[in-house]
């Protein structure tokens, strides 16, 4: 089991301040994931997700803890390791094609034509030379959704990307990234507090705790793939898990 | 619209050119102290048909823009250095806040010692008061920079070099160019003082001489000159940062 984790998250924790009055934001924190799984994690606000995923991405040191892709340390700035972040991150003095280019062109590399045939794929071809003010909400996810695979990761790491769209804009994308993933044996990380997407999109649902976050359940999702969101949400599973997830949360939400 | 505003405004220059003329006339202003119009301009028709007064525009408009390209490249690196250095900035924030409080014109005498009395005092005048404005506006340019931005690149592997270049330099340029506006007024005021001090040429020794022999229909049309200077100044550095950030949504304004 622990050989073939692609990514491995082993005893992590971190400490803000460390006098007893310092906050304890997230205690031993262990995961595994497979090669190719996509796995989800929801928990009440605060509670340390998007910190998880910052400290695996490098972008924080641990108090405490390792991670590992393929058995090795993570080190920060490891193209293999893709992020999406919540916010708006597309460079807004850079056109899309442009932004796409980014991460190629941050380690040397060439672009042969895979920037315009990725955003054509995500369905905003027709928008390579736009800046990032003239698309809508939904588009510059797609162009971000491009960019992060031009970085030709192997693990993604997506914190509440789509949390800022409106419900329809939502669904679509959630229904291109399951068409993108299915096709491309990338191992996702993803955090949500929206739990039709956790359930719709991944293998696997952790649940944390409130402050300091852990794993406090996990959830295997029986559903088939390749799925598609009508029929997911007709099926009698995703309300059973719907409820038993939500029943959990709710406590963990009131801790908090 | 431009066309319509234009005629109003240069109708409301004749109109208070006309109520100046014909108060000197009826001797309600002294011409002595406030001159009058058509002496300024008799004046100017003169001088600007005279290779002394065109060789002296040159050397405020040399020295301005050198004081200002000098001032801002430095401004700007070391506002950078130190956006990249923050102990650096902790340690030195007094001392820039020190010297960039201070009025900058008081160090025209040591100016004159170091940089000599002719141009190169000049220059560093007009580049001391540019610097600290660069520097701050660069070094908050920095500051105020969406992090997740930097996180996005730094993820796919960036170097420093590359951040600086592709996320934090574009991203400052709103407040580099907000320093550089001011900073053209600024420059003007450094050469203009330094050249008032002491020196040959310039605008500013025109006008010192000029006011010395109490000729103010001179001391107008000089400064209705650098006026125009400051002005076609401005002009051009908003044509400049129009092009730099030709990305920005075409419907903003400033």
């Amino acid at each position: 089991m622990t050989a073939e984790a692609k990514l491995r998250v082993e005893g992590l924790s971190l400490d803000f301040g460390n006098d007893e009055r310092g906050l304890r934001v997230l205690a031993n924190v262990n995961l595994d994931l497979k090669r190719g799984e996509f796995c989800t994690i929801v928990g009440p606000s605060g509670c340390g997700k998007s910190t998880l995923l910052n400290l695996i991405a490098g972008l924080m040191p641990p108090t405490g803890g390792q991670c590992y892709l393929d058995g090795k340390p993570i080190k920060p700035g490891m193209p293999s390791i893709g992020y999406m972040f919540q916010s708006d991150t597309l460079l807004p003095w850079n056109t899309a094609l442009e932004n796409v280019r980014l991460p190629l062109e941050a380690v040397g590399r060439k672009d042969e034509g895979l920037c315009l045939d990725l955003l054509k794929r995500v369905g905003v071809g027709d928008f390579a030379d736009a800046y990032p003010w003239q698309l809508s909400g939904g588009m510059k996810k797609r162009v971000q959704l491009a960019r992060l695979l031009a970085q030709q990761p192997e693990v993604l790491l997506m914190d509440e990307p789509f949390g800022a769209l409106d419900a329809q804009t939502k669904l679509l994308i959630q229904e291109e990234l399951l068409r993108l993933w299915e096709k491309s044996g990338l191992t996702v990380l993803f955090v949500t507090h929206d739990l039709s997407e956790a359930i719709s999109l991944s293998d696997r649902v952790l649940l944390f705790s409130a402050r300091p976050g852990h794993v406090k359940e996990e959830y295997e999702v029986p559903l088939a793939r390749p799925r598609n969101i009508e029929a997911i949400v007709q099926d009698p599973q995703y309300n059973d898990l719907f409820v038993r997830l939500w029943r959990s949360l709710k406590e963990e939400i009131q801790l908090s | 619209m431009n066309i319509i505003l234009n005629i109003y405004r240069v109708l409301l220059l004749a109109v208070l050119l006309a109520i100046w003329e014909g108060a000197a006339s009826l001797g309600l202003v002294t011409e002595f102290t406030m001159s009058r119009p058509s002496r300024i301009f008799a004046w100017l028709g003169g001088a600007l048909v005279d290779g002394f007064f065109w060789m002296n525009i040159l050397v405020t408009v040399r020295e301005t823009l050198l004081g200002l390209l000098i001032g801002a490249v430095l401004g700007i690196l070391s506002g950078f250095a130190l956006a990249q250095w923050r102990g650096a900035f902790r340690l030195l924030e007094p001392f820039i806040m020190a010297l960039y409080s201070l009025p900058r014109v008081a160090l025209a005498p040591l100016f004159l010692v170091w940089f000599g009395i002719g141009e190169g005092s000049k220059v560093a005048l007009a580049a001391s008061l540019v610097y600290f404005v660069l520097l701050l506006n660069t070094y908050t340019g920095i500051r105020e920079i969406d992090r997740n931005l930097v996180n996005a690149v730094r993820t796919m592997g960036a170097s420093r070099g590359f951040i600086a270049r592709r996320v934090l330099l574009p991203s400052s340029l709103t407040f580099i160019f907000a320093g550089l506006r001011i900073s053209i007024g600024l420059a003007l005021i450094g050469t203009i003082v330094g050249e008032m001090i002491a020196g040959q040429y310039g605008l500013g020794q025109m006008i010192a001489r000029a006011g010395n022999m109490f000729d103010t229909a001179q001391v107008f049309g000089i400064i209705i000159v650098l006026a125009i200077l400051a002005v076609l100044a401005s002009e051009g550095m908003k044509l400049l940062e129009r092009w730099v950030m030709r990305w920005r949504p075409t419907t903003e304004t400033h």
